[in-house]
Order: structure tokens, then sequence, then C-alpha cells
């Protein structure tokens, strides 16, 4: 009798940690076969604000089936991206739209490597010259003309910056975003706008 | 405050004004919140501090259904639609828009997580432009680092790496250690006990 009431104070103690993800960070079993790539790799994101403790474990895996951005989280976290460049460096010497406008970003930024707008302005222009034209590509040409437009104010060059505002304002680009969140809410039964 | 969903707001409405009612708040975070010890207890002092010195108290997010609203990571890389995490940003920057254009003399000081504060990655934009895009200019990040995590009242620790002596510090710096489109600052909180 003493044995079995053991064994249930034991499993009592199992179950009733509360889970320090919370409920944003779904409870996935990470060796479920029937888990998607692209549910492995949303874990692996929002491991990083809900689940830090998680994230190598989900990161990696991200990185295992095909997602070479989950290095970018892995990099934040331990704060040594140094593998997620050498992926993005390689995917962009592959012409890789991802891969180009990833080292774009990070030059941009200083994520990883010392900023350098100008070698991040040449990776932008790179992208927009492969891929001007291209329908499929249409939303991110846009936003690469914004922020190329932002690097450019940055620098003070207005007149490349007026170049390619005009670029994403004769496209749209910031109506067609609304648009998109708008088409998204409405699908899923949210109200956008929101007095308070 | 990230931490409350604008389902929530009518609740909150009521505590604010009346008093009563915090019980409901508190669950919430009790449930959703629970990133460790005391973490769900410090929101909701939080929210009584907030309401103690006068500040009207602003649910921001959305619920987790309504996150559902988003798409999978390689969509949302290609910016052909928004994942949660996007359009979590997108909605929060619109409902702070919304209130300082309601008014100038309106200030708003809201609590988020700092990946959400600023792009966390190439296509996700942060709230330091949403919200400049929307024409809002005076606008100041405050990052918040030490401290300590707390999985129980005896498991407290710091997870930094610093030198001893600083982890006993109380600063600031101005500065942020990746890209922020406003001025930014750090606040470096000791990693004393509770």
């Amino acid at each position: 009798m003493n044995q079995i009431i053991v064994i249930i104070l034991c499993f009592s103690v199992v179950l009733c940690p509360r889970s320090f993800a919370g409920t944003f960070f779904p409870k996935h079993d990470i060796n479920d076969p029937n888990l998607s790539n692209d549910t492995v790799m949303l874990q692996c994101k929002k491991s990083l604000m809900y689940a830090p403790s998680q994230l190598e474990m989900w990161c990696e895996r991200a990185y295992e089936v095909g997602y070479w951005q989950a290095l970018e989280v892995i990099g934040l976290h331990t704060g040594d991206g140094s593998r997620y460049i050498a992926e993005a460096q390689k995917h962009a010497e592959n012409d890789e739209p991802d891969g180009i406008l990833a080292l774009a970003f990070a030059y941009e930024s200083g994520r990883f490597v010392p900023q350098n707008l100008h070698k991040s302005i040449t990776l932008y222009n790179q992208y927009l010259n492969d891929n001007k034209g291209i329908e499929e590509e249409k939303m991110r040409v846009a936003g690469t003309h914004e922020d190329l437009y932002l690097i450019y104010t940055e620098l003070g060059n207005f007149e490349k910056a007026a170049e390619h505002k005009r670029f994403f304002d004769e496209n749209n680009y910031i109506e067609n975003k609304d648009a998109i969140l708008k088409k998204q809410m409405n699908e899923a039964g949210i109200s956008v706008d929101s007095e308070q | 405050m990230e931490m409350l969903p604008r389902s929530m707001q009518d609740k909150v409405e009521f505590y604010q004004r009346t008093g009563s009612g915090f019980n409901f708040i508190q669950q919430y975070f009790d449930e959703y919140w629970a990133r460790g010890y005391l973490v769900p207890q410090a929101y909701g002092e939080l929210v009584k501090a907030a309401r103690e010195v006068g500040l009207k108290i602003i649910a921001l997010d959305l619920t987790l259904e309504e996150m559902d609203a988003s798409c999978g990571f390689d969509y949302a890389e290609a910016k052909k639609c928004f994942d949660s995490h996007t359009v979590r940003n997108l909605v929060w920057a619109q409902n702070i828009n919304a209130i300082l254009n309601q008014s100038n003399q309106n200030r708003v000081v809201a609590y988020m997580h700092r990946w959400h504060a600023v792009r966390a990655a190439g296509y996700q934009e942060g709230l330091d432009t949403l919200v400049k895009v929307g024409g809002v200019s005076t606008i100041r990040f405050i990052d918040f680092i030490g401290g300590t995590a707390c999985y129980s009242q005896r498991s407290c620790k710091g997870y930094s790496d610093e030198k001893a002596e600083l982890k006993r510090q109380y600063f600031y710096r101005e500065g942020f250690p990746f890209k922020s489109a406003v001025k930014s600052y750090q606040v470096h909180l000791p990693e004393s006990g509770i």
C-alpha cells in the first residue's frame, strides 16, 4: 500500500510542475513522425521568446529538415551566428533569393557581422536584378525597395532614397500589406479596427 | 501590454474603474504567462501599479485562436502573408497608433518581449518601424536585461555570464546590441533575490 502511495506521489510530482513555456508554445513531441517540417520551424522560432530552454533542440531539428534559417535563431540565443552566416553565404553564392536577402539583412543590421551598409546595398540590388518582374517575388521586391529606401536615408543619399520610395509607393506596397493583413484577419473572423 | 488580449479589455476597464474583478486578470496571467515562479504575480503587480498611478491599461494582444490567422514560414519569408508574430506586431502597432492619434496629449508605455519591439528576422518587422510608419516619431525603446529567473522560491538565479561585480549593479546605457530603428537604452537589473 505504501509503495502505491509513493508511486502516485511521484507521478503527481512529474505531472504537476507548470510548463515554463506557457501555452504560447504548443507541446509538440519532437519525435512525432507526423510533425510537419513547417511546425518544427515554427517551434524553433517561437522558442526564442517562449521556451528558450528548448530552443537548440527545436532549431537543430529544423536545420536537419532543411531550414538553414533556424541557425539565425540559435545565433540570437547563443550569441554565435557564425554557422548562420556561413550558410547564408553558401546560399547567396548559389544565387538563391533567401540566401542573398538573409546576407543583405545581416550586413544592413550588423547581425553577426560588422554592419556594412554598402555590402547590404550590393546584395539587395543583386536580388532586385535577379527577381524584377517575377510575380512570385512581387512583395519581396517591393519590400527590398523599402529596405533600400531606409538604408539610403540613413546614408543621407536622399536622391537614391526617393528613387526607391517611388517604386514601393507606385506599387502600393503599404496598401498591399494592409490588404494581406485584412484578408488574413477577415478569414479568421477577427476585427482589425479597434477603438481604445 | 502584450500579456493581455484585446478580448479582455472590458474586464480590464471594469477593474480600472471599480477596483474589482482583478482576479479575472490574474487568472489569465496564471494560465497563459506562467514562465517561472512569481512571473504571473509580477504581471499582476504591474497592472495594479499602473492603475494606482493613473495609467489607463490597454490589452494589446490577440487571443491564441486569433493568432492562428497566420501562415507558415516559407510563405511568410516570401512576404506572401504574415506569420503570427508579424500579425500580432501589425495589430499592436495599429492599436498604439490609434491611441496616439486620438489626442496629441496621449502617451503610451508598451510592455512586450524585445523581439516584438524590434525586427526579429528580415521579414518580421518590429514595432519600432511599424509605429514610425504610422506617423509617430518620438519613440524610445528600453530593453531590460539582467535580473533573475526563478523556477521556485528556492531556485532563483541569473543566467548572464557577467562578472560578479556587474551582476550586482543597477545601471543603464544607451544603445541596443541589435538593430533598432529608434533611440534605445538598456537598463540592467541587479541579480538580487526576491
